[in-house]
């Protein structure tokens, strides 16, 4: 027993750490931060606007993935086809390609003087500079994280169930809609909240697709560049507190709601 | 009536059929096996939720091969009922009714709900029922929609005795309650089998092995794996020859007479209740007498299972009666009558 004791104590500190890794910096911003500056922060204009367009564009980000992604999480958690782990890698793909990256590839086929971003142009979509770019962007690098907590939550759902329904006289819809969805509602739910806090937090591809209108991490960044830091830092801090605000209450709801 | 013909379907490396079926409106067939032996593919090929790769299906004289399950008016209990979590009891039975826009669905759910002994749950969530209640959930969600065919994958096995007990009865009740309700039920136990079954279908490596009365399945198997499946212990490859006229089964040194049209290369399975065991040499109708060294003695309850050399190992089941008044133990000698209508003797 003294063995495993002194295992689990090294186990604790090493957790501790990574613990404390986390908790430091986000704890030394906020001590860093007078109240007044942050009281005052909160009241500009342009942060305003710019906390305000990112967690609208995060959310219809998450609404576009969840409105066609579920159909595709299905599909890969229930049946087996050729090429059906090619298409797994590919929607994996945007969390290992760096963000930079993923916006220029996005500017490369959605910029103005592309077939596609011109195609788009016609009927008043642009994509550059806009909070319809802002959008893609943020689809394009966080909707791995819906799909595949969608893919977790069908695939916990035993096919018995569904088999068990048909012979009832349900259809492929009926029981999608009536056994499969609520029961792996859940893990949808988490998925897209997961999706959202990622789709708000991203920087990389937003700043190249669009730089304006500015999202909350360019505004940062922005700020940063060309205040320095004591500038720059409550913005962050109020960017950092209601992120966590939102993420901590939306958890807490899907929690409550589970049990 | 449902009738596969030469029905045959893949599922990676196992392969189900040919399969060539027959089974009466409103009879309870007991479908026999191992696990893996293509049980649940073939109850899912009636139910339409796995297709056919070649063959056909008929339901009551129909084609069913393109009939979609929820035409196939069937109900399907799983082994581990499949209950909607999302759902409470009454939900549960309810569902196939609200999809049939039923009226009435209340008191229809309420009747079944009595009949099964489940009327006190129907506001209970289904996560807190027992496994014996599960299955009459399960069963009433079934039966409310007054299918053609019932069929049941392994209903018994995850019930403690009582419960499995309490249900063959139930089934039993079932059966005799709707004559026009065909059966189909899966089950490893050749016991429950033949509790419940009016014909039995042993099944192994994705075929039929052996279809017909259970006490004639038990009696007569086709095959030394049949033979095994159904609880006969004594299983013997020989051969058969003729010995002045009359037919003879030789294995070792041993040699039956039996009563066979079989020539050539066989195997002959001896139920073990019908073996006499005396201790004196007497005379007889029976055909076969050997002499024999008790081996072992195995306690039963009320009988002794005893395993006697005769020069092949025979088990032998006898009242504990029998064994305490001829003072059986192990070492002692016997004398061992086997009648030649009591061997059956099937072609290798």
């Amino acid at each position: 027993m003294t063995k495993a004791k002194g295992f689990v104590a090294v186990f604790i500190i090493m957790g501790t750490v990574i613990v404390l890794f986390v908790v430091l910096p986000i704890f030394g911003i906020g001590i860093a931060t007078p109240i007044h500056s942050l009281l005052e922060t909160a009241r500009d204009a342009e942060v305003i606007s710019s906390i305000k367009l990112t967690f609208l564009s995060g959310l219809f980000a998450t609404l576009f993935a969840v409105l066609f992604g579920t159909p595709l999480a299905y599909i890969l958690a229930r049946y087996r086809f050729p090429m059906r782990e090619v298409v797994e890698s590919i929607i994996d793909l945007p969390v290992v390609i760096p963000h930079s990256a993923a916006g220029i590839a996005l500017l490369t086929v959605l910029g103005r003087n592309t077939t596609i971003g011109h195609a788009f142009s016609v009927i008043g979509i642009h994509f550059t500079g806009t909070a319809i770019g802002i959008t893609t962007a943020m689809a394009f690098v966080s909707v791995p994280f819906y799909i595949n907590a969608a893919k977790e939550g069908f695939a916990s759902v035993d096919r018995k169930l569904e088999k068990t329904a048909y012979t009832l006289g349900a259809s492929g819809s009926r029981a999608f809609f009536s056994i499969t969805l609520p029961l792996a509602k859940n893990h949808l739910v988490s998925g897209a909240i997961m999706m959202w806090a990622r789709a708000i937090s991203e920087f990389g591809a937003i700043v190249i697709l669009a730089y304006h209108p500015m999202v909350a991490p360019v505004l940062v960044y922005e700020r940063f560049e060309s205040y320095g830091l004591a500038y720059s830092r409550p913005v962050a801090w109020l960017i950092i507190l209601i992120s966590l605000v939102a993420f901590t209450s939306l958890r807490l709801m899907t929690r409550r709601r589970r049990h | 009536m449902i009738e596969l013909k030469d029905a045959t379907k893949k599922l990676g490396n196992f392969t189900l059929g040919p399969l060539n079926v027959n089974l009466e409106k409103g009879s309870y067939s007991v479908v026999l096996g191992p696990s893996g032996a293509g049980k649940t593919l073939f109850m899912e090929i009636i139910a339409g939720l796995s297709d056919l790769d070649s063959g056909t299906i008929r339901i009551n004289g129909r084609d069913a091969l393109d009939l979609p399950p929820q035409r196939r008016s069937i109900g399907f209990c799983y082994q581990d009922y499949a209950l909607f979590p999302n759902m409470d009891v009454f939900e549960n039975i309810a569902f196939g009714l609200r999809l049939r826009k039923h009226r009435d669905i209340k008191p229809k759910v309420g009747k079944i709900a009595r009949v099964m002994g489940i009327q006190d749950l129907l506001k209970r969530d289904v996560k807190d029922l027992s496994g014996g209640e599960k299955q009459r959930v399960a069963l009433a969600r079934a039966l409310v929609i007054d299918p053609d065919i019932l069929l049941l994958d392994e209903p018994l096995s995850a019930l403690d005795k009582a419960s499995a007990l309490q249900l063959i009865k139930e089934l039993k009740r079932i059966h005799r309650s709707r004559p026009k309700l065909t059966i189909i039920h899966i089950t490893h136990d050749f016991d429950e089998a033949l509790s419940l079954a009016e014909k039995v279908l042993v099944m192994n490596n994705g075929r039929i092995l052996q279809s017909g009365e259970p006490r004639e399945v038990f009696n007569k198997p086709k095959d030394p794996f049949v033979a095994s499946f159904v609880g006969l212990k004594n299983i013997y490859k020989g051969w058969v020859g003729s010995h002045d006229g009359v037919p003879v089964f030789e294995t070792g040194d041993l040699k039956f007479r039996v009563i066979t049209d079989c020539e050539g290369d066989a195997y002959a399975t001896i139920a073990a209740h019908d073996v006499i065991i005396s201790i004196e040499p007497s005379e007889t109708s029976a055909r076969n007498h050997f002499e024999g060294i008790v081996k072992d003695m195995e306690d039963k309850g009320m009988l002794m299972e005893l395993t006697v050399d005769i020069g092949v190992d025979l088990t032998v089941t006898i009242t504990k009666e029998s064994a305490l008044r001829m003072d059986l133990h192990d070492g002692k000698r016997c004398h061992v009558l086997i009648k030649a209508t009591a061997i059956h003797v099937f072609k290798a």
